[in-house]
């Protein structure tokens, strides 16, 4: 079956949508639920095998799309190996958002342009899926950008959202160029843009090739929220909520993984990977540490989000594709359920995002429940699945002491600020009373927002269940790592129920010191400003500049007309001066004549 | 088409009684003051004479009369435009002349002398010609009246200097040719200083008609001074009757007259006159306010344009500086008689055109293309001149000048570009009413500098026959 | 066939029918366009179907000079006349949103059209320069006459920076009508006529070419006219000095750069040129605050890039450049559109004092934002194919380091989202007149859309014609 008709009811529907304000929401989700069922029928027959997974896969289908002289351009599809889990993993995810959108979005009035904006960028999303070619995936690549952009930016008459956009905006395009430079220059070298071609070509070892995977690993950086270029991600937590749940944590953010993850053994044969593992570690220590100080309820998720591709990141940089996609499978499901929670409380907050402000739950139980279950997940406490992941990495790193210590302290910190997330509004709700405006709409909590999050939460548990079941699980990780990692979740959470839920005083209060020193973002947000700052100092550099050599080439258009007018003084219209002239003109003719 | 020898002569003796007849109605118009009577007088007469004329050039007529005067395609080519130019004048000059009987004389009188200049075989023929057509024009600035006398006696005195040289000149071309004929002197002529300061004299006489720099300096005070009619017939027809002097004195009689690198010395001469006239007119023109100052500025570096195709002093430079006499001609005619009009309406300076576009938009436009053509913009005509005088020059091997005429054809489309800014600012003010015998004239020079423009082929061979006529170097 | 020297024919006649009448100009002038864009398709399709695009068609003009009106046709020229058509017909039928001076604009439009047409047509550089100099004349007075406050100086310095640009061009035209073996401008002749000139010549002419071409595509440091031009003229006058005008020096670039052997000695200071210009413009756009001159920043950026793949000389870099001619056009003249609709509907260019037009006007800012989508090169639209074939070119002919230019989209790209969410998708301040957009307006936009993503999603339809 022709790959391409999954995108086909999602983007009709997106399409559609735009034709109804009123209705746009079912017909977005009919189209995200058919594209979901269309993957299933383009998947049957295929057998699935982790242990396979990271495989570049033939293509399965291939269009061509234009030819100029040398060049021939066609779009490969792969339904197979690691594209297939790619699309698994946003085939169930993208209609529990939308699913979720129908309870969240409650501005009728912008309903259209949502779900449009949402469905394109799922199709998008499919797309990069599939694609087993540079040029499929950059056009996915571009799609997932823009939509993005334009639903970080999708409240734009608020205050923030537009500079968030232009926040995001600006690493995006860092990366398509980035992205397409390094395309560019491996067409060059190969001739071809396909991955499976490009792998099995026994890469040769060249500058530019070498140059051409740096330029692609910074461009999966920007759209993977890798240090330098993470801080966009924090404040793209100004598009709605459902946005940040599937776009910025569970599927969009992960295609720069998912694409290194898919090129590593160009990276293992160009010996890039210790690249690969620093850049990880210095985002998940920045990660980890932005979370432990931001109040922001989105942004820590946020934060966490952004150490988790950390991790990924350095899985890959240890070369343990398996370990990166594990996590890459379970963090998945948690961060969505974990985003939606976070929604759900902000919904019934009045939109107040300042943990030490609002009231969690409210009393509701399922919500708690998913909120428990997820943070468990995150924390990776034994059998919450997000531990599969965790424990794998440790493992692919023993026998690296270094980073094997690092990733244990971050395991800690991870389930230290994420009980943080949980027990500071919890203890608010216990100490003050009921505030009138804040926390008071729990009771209307939506069912089409919560049953998305009880769905996620049987997927979270439901992941280490089938782990266990398929028992593969030892391949990955040693019982050792999984003692260790769990112990260390579990210090983790209690430090967090000692200082932050059980004393009659928070310990740390919302205005420590420390705090306020460690929720500057380690100062990369002033880097930012300075590199803008000195790229405008150049740009008006350059200004005067211009507006010197305009004034130079308007000289010269100056000094001939001052010329002439020093000429026409000799005119007085004097008889005498016409004789004058009229003896020197014949004076210079014999001159001439004579030289 | 056989014409007999006979009826060729019978053309001739037609031009010149009509020639006869303008006088002769002219007069007797002045005497009974009908001006209807002199102008349709006049441009029968003017008609007759250019049928008679384009008669002659269709039948390729060549050939000697009355001794001193021969007729070929350069002479019929140059009299029929000379006598569409006058008759454009004498169209102007309708309702824009006190005395249009006088006036009428006068024209008439231009043009015998036009005939005699372009007809000429005979070095007096021309001398006696440019007398005429100075003397003339100078009775018609100051006929009207006192404020006129200033430019007339400028005029006179220039000529009078300009025609008392080209006498002396004349006189030392005796020895080699005492029947003063417009004729290669038979002679050995190389190293003879005689011949050479006849050279530098005549050289002076013509460029001080022509206003080439630095005998120009006249030509601005003449031309604000005088009525634009006058003015129009001043750049048309004396300025254009001089070149045709140039060319018959300086292509037929000094053509072998070489330096040691075997050009001949009169196109050094002109190469520097060329250079100079060029950037002095663009140059100056870049500081004027007054519009007539303008167009007398700007017609002496076209001048200089011409001047090239003479340095060049090739059969494709002569007939590129006969393309462009012909073409400067009509633009400028057009020119003045839009500045003719701007002046009954009291608009003198570049700045009071404003607004012209929203109060006649057909004076804004004619002025707009004439000035485009001027400054060599295609497909007008002023481009192909143009055009046409650069690659001869380069094909001479004379690229300095070609590069030179075409950073001076830059420089003025400063000053052109300044006018139409002017007449193109939006400003509200009444419609003003254009004569319909000066919208005739410019139509017709619009008419000419667009279809030449666009299909140049036809001037372009009648120019190169004329070229071949002349006896190309 | 005189299907060519129809093309051209059409637009006179109607510019003759337009002088002689007073009323609906604006019609006559979108009849003409349209009638023009019929024939182009119809030889489009005629070309694809033949598979040639080579038609060639000789009138006797100035024969004593050896200049025949020559009209030729190849797929370069079928190309950008195909991109100067529908600009020319959208700019006819929406361009003219004030509805003021209508005749005028028709006009001056319909000149435009002539100069365009035979530009893009001419078989030989004497028409070259004929065409060159109409198409410089008419929006002269586009901006002259119908351009806003401070049109009077940016008309000046454009007028003097073009007909400086072509008087340069007329003396090479000149040199190589001289020392041509038989006089032949022809343009398709021209490297064999160049190659048996002497070498100082070719060297002369080609650098006085290169410099007219780099004036008008413009290639700092030359480039100041355009920043004026662009802002102050009409809307109309915009949309097609951006999307036509700059492309004549473009065109003569890939004329040059195909003709002449000596180009190779001076590719790379020329493509070391193109990049300082792109990065110098994608640096100043950054100090712009009024929209329309931001728009016009674009194109200098982009025909820095389409220069610096040009010099590339091979070729996909020559016709990706052609292709990105084709696609900055219509992007263009989209953008001019849409800032021109912007300013008629707040009365206002300044982005520090627009805010939020979103609100007022949807449409607008949507395509104001596909528009900066297009010229950032996002695939499916057309600024990709173009950055793809033009930079596959520059590695080609300069390696990996020829990807450096791209980083001035950056920049540019930067800029362009920070101006949409200060002034387009941001909080709307004061309370603005709605912005009324007539129906022709939306066929404008939708005609450029419409070829924007048509040509960027099947781009085979310009490429067969390349490739054949």
């Amino acid at each position: 079956m022709n790959p391409l008709i999954i995108l086909l009811p999602i983007l009709l529907g997106g399409i559609l949508s735009l034709a109804s304000q009123k209705y746009s929401r079912f017909i977005a989700l009919a189209g995200s639920v058919l594209s979901s069922i269309v993957i299933i029928f383009v998947l049957l027959g295929s057998s699935f095998s982790f242990a396979s997974a990271y495989t570049a896969a033939l293509p399965t289908y291939s269009l061509n799309w234009f030819s100029l002289s040398t060049l021939s351009v066609s779009l490969y599809l792969s339904t197979m190996s690691i594209n297939e889990l790619l699309l698994i993993l946003v085939g169930i995810i993208s209609p529990l958002i939308f699913w979720y959108s129908i309870g969240y979005m409650d501005v009728p009035s912008e309903n259209s342009r949502y779900y449009f904006e949402l469905s394109v960028f799922a199709a998008s999303m499919l797309l990069f899926a599939m694609s087993a070619d540079f040029i499929t995936m950059f056009i996915a690549w571009e799609g997932l950008g823009i939509t993005s952009y334009l639903l970080i930016g999708f409240w734009y008459n608020k205050r923030e959202p537009p500079y968030a956009a232009r926040k995001a905006i600006t690493t995006i395009i860092i990366g398509d160029i980035l992205m397409l430079s390094g395309i560019l220059i491996i067409w060059t070298s190969f001739h071809t843009f396909v991955f499976s071609t490009l792998i099995n070509s026994q890469a040769t070892q060249s500058t530019n090739f070498a140059i051409a995977l740096l330029l692609i690993l910074f461009a999966s950086f920007t759209k993977s929220a890798q240090f330098p270029f993470h801080e966009w991600l924090s404040d793209a937590m100004e598009g709605p909520t459902p946005v940040s749940a599937f776009l910025h944590s569970s599927t969009m953010v992960k295609a720069g993984v998912f694409l290194i993850a898919l090129l590593l053994p160009l990276y293992i044969s160009a010996h890039l990977l210790p690249v690969i593992l620093v850049f990880g570690i210095i985002t998940a220590i920045f990660g980890v540490i932005n979370a432990v100080s931001s109040k922001h309820i989105k942004k820590i998720l946020a934060y966490s989000t952004i150490e988790d591709l950390g991790l990924m990141f350095v899985a890959l940089g240890l070369g343990a594709i398996l370990a990166a996609l594990l996590l890459f499978i379970v963090q998945t499901f948690y961060k969505a359920l974990m985003f939606m929670n976070a929604g759900s409380i902000m919904k019934a907050n009045d939109e107040e995002t300042n943990i030490y402000k609002i009231y969690s739950f409210g009393g509701n139980k399922t919500l708690l429940a998913a909120a428990v279950i997820g943070s468990l997940s995150l924390a990776g406490v034994f059998p919450f699945s997000g531990f599969l992941g965790k424990a794998a990495i440790d493992t692919s790193a023993s026998s690296n002491i270094m980073v094997y210590l690092i990733l244990v302290a971050l395991d800690f910190l991870t389930a230290f600020y994420i009980f943080r997330w949980l027990f500071v509004p919890m203890k608010q709700q216990k100490s003050n009373p009921r505030d009138s405006r804040i926390g008071t709409n729990f009771a209307y909590a939506k069912k089409s927002m919560i049953v998305p999050q009880l769905i996620l939460s049987v997927i979270v548990i439901g992941v280490s269940l089938f782990a266990f079941y398929m028992n593969s699980i030892s391949q990955y990780i040693t019982t050792t790592d999984l003692i260790i990692e769990s112990a260390v979740s579990i210090a983790g959470v209690a430090v967090a129920l000692f200082v932050f839920y059980i004393p009659k005083r928070a310990l740390f209060s919302e205005r420590s010191a420390a705090r306020n020193f460690l929720s500057k973002g380690l100062f990369v947000n002033a880097a930012y400003y300075y590199i803008a700052r000195f790229v405008q100092l150049v740009a008006h550099a350059i200004d005067i500049f211009d507006y010197e050599l305009n004034r130079f080439f308007y000289s010269g258009a100056r000094g001939t007309t001052d010329l002439g007018n020093a000429i026409r003084k000799t005119e007085s219209g004097s008889v005498n001066l016409y004789l004058t002239a009229f003896a020197v003109g014949l004076i210079f003719i014999i001159l001439i004549l004579v030289l | 088409m056989a014409i007999s020898a006979i009826m060729q002569m019978q053309f001739v003796y037609i031009l010149v009684a009509s020639l006869i007849l303008l006088t002769v109605s002219n007069i007797l118009s002045v005497f009974s003051r009908r001006h209807k009577i002199a102008f349709f007088g006049t441009i029968a007469f003017l008609f007759i004479s250019l049928t008679a004329t384009a008669l002659l050039y269709a039948s390729n007529a060549s050939f000697y009369f009355f001794s001193i005067f021969h007729t070929n395609a350069f002479s019929e080519f140059f009299f029929m435009f000379f006598a569409i130019a006058i008759i454009m004048v004498e169209t102007l000059s309708y309702k824009y002349s006190h005395e249009l009987p006088a006036f009428s004389l006068l024209l008439s009188l231009v043009t015998f002398g036009v005939f005699l200049v372009t007809f000429a075989y005979s070095l007096i023929a021309i001398l006696v010609g440019l007398e005429t057509v100075a003397l003339a024009s100078t009775f018609m600035i100051i006929m009207n009246g006192k404020r006129f006398v200033e430019p007339a006696v400028k005029l006179f005195i220039l000529s009078a200097i300009s025609i008392a040289i080209f006498t002396f000149a004349l006189a030392l071309l005796l020895p080699y040719d005492p029947q003063l004929t417009l004729s290669l002197p038979g002679t050995s002529q190389a190293g003879s200083y005689l011949l050479g300061l006849s050279l530098i004299l005549f050289a002076g006489a013509l460029s001080l008609d022509a206003a080439a720099f630095p005998f120009n300096l006249w030509v601005p005070d003449v031309y604000e001074g005088s009525p634009s009619n006058v003015t129009a017939l001043l750049a048309s027809v004396n300025k254009k009757v001089s070149f045709i002097a140039i060319l018959e004195v300086f292509i037929i009689i000094f053509a072998a007259y070489r330096s040691s690198f075997g050009t001949p010395l009169f196109s050094l001469v002109f190469f520097f006159l060329s250079i100079f006239t060029m950037f002095f007119g663009n140059l100056v023109a870049l500081v004027q306010k007054n519009l007539k100052r303008l167009f007398a500025y700007s017609s002496i570096s076209q001048a200089g344009y011409i001047f090239i195709g003479i340095a060049v002093a090739s059969t494709a430079g002569i007939q590129a500086s006969i393309f462009y006499i012909v073409s400067h001609m009509f633009m400028i005619i057009g020119a003045f008689a839009i500045v003719l009009w701007l002046e009954s309406k009291s608009i003198r300076n570049i700045d009071e055109c404003t607004g012209l576009a929203s109060k006649n938009s057909f004076a804004a436009i004619s002025l707009t293309i004439l000035m485009l053509s001027m400054a060599g913009i295609p497909p007008l005509v002023g481009f192909i001149g143009k055009f046409l005088l650069f690659s001869s020059a380069v094909y001479a091997n004379d690229a300095v000048l070609a590069f030179i005429g075409i950073i001076n054809s830059f420089i003025s489309i400063y000053y052109y570009a300044k006018v139409i800014n002017q007449m193109y600012t939006r400003r509200q003010g009444k419609k003003m009413q254009m004569d319909k015998n000066i919208a005739i004239v410019v139509i017709v020079c619009l008419i000419f500098v667009i279809a030449v423009g666009i299909y140049p082929q036809i001037l372009i061979s009648a120019a190169s026959s004329a070229a071949s006529a002349l006896g190309a170097v | 066939m005189t299907i060519l020297l129809s093309l051209i024919a059409v637009p006179i006649l109607f510019l003759a029918l337009m002088l002689l009448t007073k009323r609906r100009s604006g019609s006559l002038a979108t009849i003409s366009t349209f009638i023009s864009l019929v024939i182009v398709v119809y030889l489009l399709i005629f070309s694809i179907i033949n598979k040639s695009a080579s038609i060639n068609e000789s009138y006797s003009y100035i024969s004593s000079l050896g200049i025949g009106f020559d009209l030729s046709l190849n797929s370069i020229s079928l190309v950008l006349l195909l991109m100067s058509s529908i600009i020319l017909f959208v700019t006819a039928l929406s361009g003219n949103i004030k509805k003021e001076m209508e005749r005028t604009a028709s006009i001056l439009l319909v000149l435009f059209q002539i100069g365009a047409t035979g530009l893009f047509l001419s078989g030989n550089l004497f028409l070259f320069f004929i065409f060159w100099d109409i198409g410089v004349i008419a929006p002269f007075f586009m901006i002259n006459i119908l351009g806003s406050a401070n049109r009077r100086n940016a008309s000046y310095k454009f007028i003097i920076y073009e007909i400086f640009a072509s008087a340069l061009l007329l003396f090479g035209i000149i040199l190589i009508y001289i020392f041509a073996p038989g006089h032949s401008l022809s343009i398709a002749g021209l490297s064999s006529s160049l190659s048996q000139m002497p070498m100082y010549v070719q060297q002369l002419t080609f650098i006085l070419l290169f410099l007219a071409f780099m004036i008008n595509m413009p290639i700092f440091p030359l480039h100041s006219w355009l920043p004026d031009a662009h802002t102050e003229a009409s809307t109309q006058g915009s949309m097609v000095l951006s999307g036509i005008l700059t492309k004549f020096g473009g065109f003569g670039m890939l004329i040059i750069f195909t003709s002449f052997t000596i180009a190779h000695n001076y590719s790379f200071y020329i493509a070391v040129l193109s990049v300082v210009s792109a990065f110098y413009a994608a640096l100043l756009i950054m100090r712009q605050h009024d929209i329309k001159r931001i728009v016009a920043y674009t194109t200098i950026i982009e025909m820095s890039i389409i220069m610096f793949a040009i010099t590339a000389m091979n070729t996909l870099g020559l016709y990706g450049a052609l292709f990105a001619m084709l696609a900055h056009g219509l992007v263009v003249a989209l953008m001019f559109l849409a800032a021109g609709s912007i300013e008629h509907a707040f009365s206002e260019r300044s982005i520090d004092v627009l805010k939020g037009i979103a609100a007022d006007a949807k449409l607008t800012s949507y395509v104001f934002l596909v528009g900066i989508l297009a010229i950032t090169g996002v695939p499916l639209t057309t600024g990709f194919i173009a950055d793809v074939a033009m930079f596959l070119g520059a590695i080609g002919a300069y390696g990996a380091y020829a990807v450096i230019p791209l980083f001035s989209l950056v920049l540019l790209g930067g800029f362009m989202y920070y101006v949409v969410n200060k002034s387009i998708f941001s909080t709307k301040e004061r309370t603005q007149s709605s912005a009324f957009i007539g129906s022709s307006q939306k066929i404008g936009y939708a005609i450029l859309l419409a070829s924007i993503f048509i040509f960027g999603i099947i781009p085979s339809i310009i490429l067969n014609i390349i490739n054949i």
